[in-house]
């Protein structure tokens, strides 16, 4: 039951600045993922906000009221910790039931609330144990019933996943996903995995070096990324990038590789692409890198129009997708094809980019240079 | 028919090696504490017999009751040591129990702060603590007695409470320091977001996990209070606050004195801190190791 803005927000520790200039809305209701590499000021942020961390410089404000000068206790939050935090001495249910016997909540109603959300949570017969008898998964449940078992503004998570082994992660990200519809409050989702970003948020905020690159939906993230770093941080396998520049042949916006190896073989043996650029000309010096989701690569065994010549450097096979590596023109180019693969490794293969689905990003400062996705087309 | 070795079969040198030193060295522990307890329930003339009896031939209660209720004999011989035994018993507990008591209220907001804070002159001012143990006892007992006359505190409990204080403190406040640090910050940061204030976050989470080593920290300043003897001799004199130490060496200059009763004694002043120890085992030993892991 509660937006949460951040204005301004700035964080420094000693002379380091680790959160920069930071403007954030999170909407009441909605999952809102912060997503970035490690010490790029995700926990950080999430600190500020939830009271453990006081901001150098900005405000925070919880429905427009200001929060920055309330210490955590006085905030209404609940938080997941990275570390889980449960407290040792403790039973499972004491550790759950914690804040709401600081809260002075009647026995009777702890009691009840407590075996609620245990039961949401699938741990209704640990509730005896203490938190050193449990497993990982088990533990990372009581983390999270701590927080869910009483009502709060906002719910923050800081990473509750990453101790888990890749089977648990997966199932407990669908339950976390799930939780967030069921009790229908305001999550702030801290991750360095890009999966757990697409797959659980409403909308998605890239951090890097304390700046938040851009703060949109999945989709918007990983059709439109404002940046080469948010293309190439989000997606996996990550996007292929070839350098090279934009040049007009004939009236048609091209895109050359400058390739080491292609240079050598003269202009028509390197990559060429249409492209088409929107919002401005491109750098003064046409120094661009184009980028192409694997996803949006294709092969063929025979030359077709628009097609290039290559060679297989390597096939990783994903189950229903193999994974296949192009030497092309000198740079390593993925492609996501469909299963089966054959052709062996040092053969000729035929490389297409899906021209529709084409990203420009300007060589010296990565900005974006052109939307990919057809409908925002003019 | 012959009986075939296996051919894998070797003596485990080194596991008898290691056996036999183990139990020689339990032995050297506990013999000599064996003997003082059989003693203590021996006559006289079966604790100066040669070659000793290890195990009393004719046990009497004679030696403890003593101290209740001096015999004629013993009222004779060495009898104020006598009297004063139950009393010094008393005087022993109380003033340990008082240091521990008020070694871990001071170093506990010490060591709190030492863990958490970042301040200056931090580690400067921990060195100084240790460097203040390392000025021996009989450079300072002097100017403690003057100081301790000027306040008219001789001969009572708090003149050794305070000096003992002054002893363990440094230690004690070492002890939780590294105790302390090992608490992982984000248990009380956890208690903050689960709407505790401090105080409540404090004595609801932090002190609780933190128990086995304040346990480690209390016995600590316990077993110093309760082993100190040159100091106790300085600043008492009469049976209104002797401890134990005192009074068994009393028994030591005493050249009448039973060894049996001495033995009875020794006995007595043991039970308490091997109670302690006792109860508190399992939290000591936790103590110890968490400690120790993590630094
Ligand atoms: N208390 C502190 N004192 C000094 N520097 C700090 C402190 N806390 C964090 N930092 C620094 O701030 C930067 C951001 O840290 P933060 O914990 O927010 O990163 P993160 O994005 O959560 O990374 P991770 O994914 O590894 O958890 C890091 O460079 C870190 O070293
Ligand atoms: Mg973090």
């Amino acid at each position: 039951m509660a937006e949460v803005r951040l204005e301004g927000i700035t964080k420094s520790f000693g002379g380091k600045t680790v959160v920069k200039d930071l403007n954030l809305t999170v909407e009441d209701r909605e999952f809102l993922t912060l997503v970035g590499p490690s010490g790029c000021g995700k926990s950080t942020t999430l600190r500020m906000i939830c009271g453990l961390e006081r901001a150098t410089g900005g405000d925070i404000y919880f429905d427009g009221k200001p929060v920055s000068w309330l210490p955590a206790n006085k905030r209404d939050v609940a938080m997941v910790f990275q570390s889980y935090a449960l407290y040792p001495h403790k039973t499972v249910g004491q550790n759950i039931g914690f804040a709401l016997k600081m809260m002075r909540v009647p026995k009777a109603t702890i009691a009840e609330q407590v075996l609620k959300a245990a039961r949401t949570l699938d741990i209704e017969d640990l509730l005896d144990r203490k938190p050193r008898e449990l497993s990982g998964g088990q533990r990372q449940r009581v983390a999270l019933g701590r927080a869910i078992v009483r009502e709060a503004g906002a719910y923050l998570l800081d990473e509750p996943l990453s101790n888990l082994d890749a089977q648990l992660r997966v199932l407990m990200r669908a339950e976390i996903k799930r939780l967030h519809v069921d009790v229908a409050r305001t999550f702030i989702y801290v991750t360095h995995d890009q999966v757990e970003a697409m797959t659980m948020s409403d909308r998605i905020a890239v951090m890097r070096d304390g700046v938040v690159q851009q703060c949109a939906t999945p989709e918007e993230i990983y059709e439109r990324p404002a940046n080469r770093f948010v293309a190439s941080f989000m997606g996996s396998p990550p996007m292929n990038f070839v350098t090279g520049e934009l040049q007009d042949v004939d009236g048609v916006r091209m895109f050359r590789s400058t390739a080491t190896g292609a240079v050598g073989r003269g202009r028509n043996q390197a990559l060429s692409q249409e492209v088409t650029l929107y919002g401005g000309e491109g750098p003064a010096d046409g120094k661009v890198v184009l980028g192409v989701r694997p996803e949006d690569v294709s092969l063929s065994q025979t030359p077709l129009p628009g097609y290039r010549p290559g060679k297989v450097f390597v096939a990783e096979p994903l189950g229903p997708d193999v994974l296949v590596t192009v030497r092309l023109d000198g740079e390593l180019v993925k492609a996501r094809v469909p299963t089966p693969f054959r052709l062996g490794y040092d053969s000729t293969v035929h490389v297409g980019f899906n021209q529709d689905r084409l990203h420009l990003f300007n060589a010296s400062d990565g900005q974006a240079l052109q939307a990919p996705t057809r409908e925002e087309r003019p | 028919m012959t009986v075939k070795v296996p051919l894998r079969y070797r003596i485990p040198w080194k596991k008898i090696v290691l056996y036999v030193l183990a139990i020689g060295f339990a032995l050297y522990l506990v013999l000599p504490f064996y003997w003082i307890v059989a003693m203590s329930f021996m006559h006289e003339v079966d604790a100066i017999s040669v070659p000793p009896h290890w195990i009393p031939s004719s046990p009497t209660l004679e030696n403890y009751l003593g101290f209740v209720n001096p015999s004629e004999s013993q009222a004779l011989v060495g009898g104020r040591a006598n009297e004063e035994t139950p009393y010094s018993l008393r005087n022993s507990l109380i003033v340990a129990t008082c240091t521990a008591v008020l070694n871990l209220a001071l170093a506990t907001f010490a060591a709190y702060s030492f863990s958490r804070l970042k301040f200056k002159g931090s580690q400067v001012l921990l060195v100084l603590y240790l460097i203040t143990r390392m000025v021996p006892g009989i450079a300072i007992i002097i100017p403690f007695y003057l100081l301790m006359r000027s306040f008219g505190l001789l001969d009572t409990y708090l003149a050794l409470i305070l000096s003992y204080t002054t002893f363990a403190l440094p230690i004690t406040i070492w002890i939780l320091k590294d105790f302390f640090r090992s608490v992982p910050r984000e248990l009380e940061e956890a208690a903050r977001v689960d709407r505790c204030g401090w105080f409540r976050t404090m004595w609801s989470v932090f002190l609780p996990v933190a128990a086995p080593g304040l346990v480690a920290a209390g016995v600590f300043a316990f077993m110093t209070a309760w082993n100190e003897f040159m100091f106790a001799l300085f600043l008492t004199s009469t049976k209104a606050a002797k401890t134990i130490p005192v009074v068994a060496a009393n028994f030591a200059t005493d050249f009448n004195t039973q060894f049996t009763v001495m033995a009875a004694a020794g006995v007595l002043a043991v039970v308490p801190p091997l109670l302690l120890a006792l109860i508190f085992q399992r939290k000591l030993v936790q103590g110890m190791a968490a400690g120790s892991v993590k630094g």
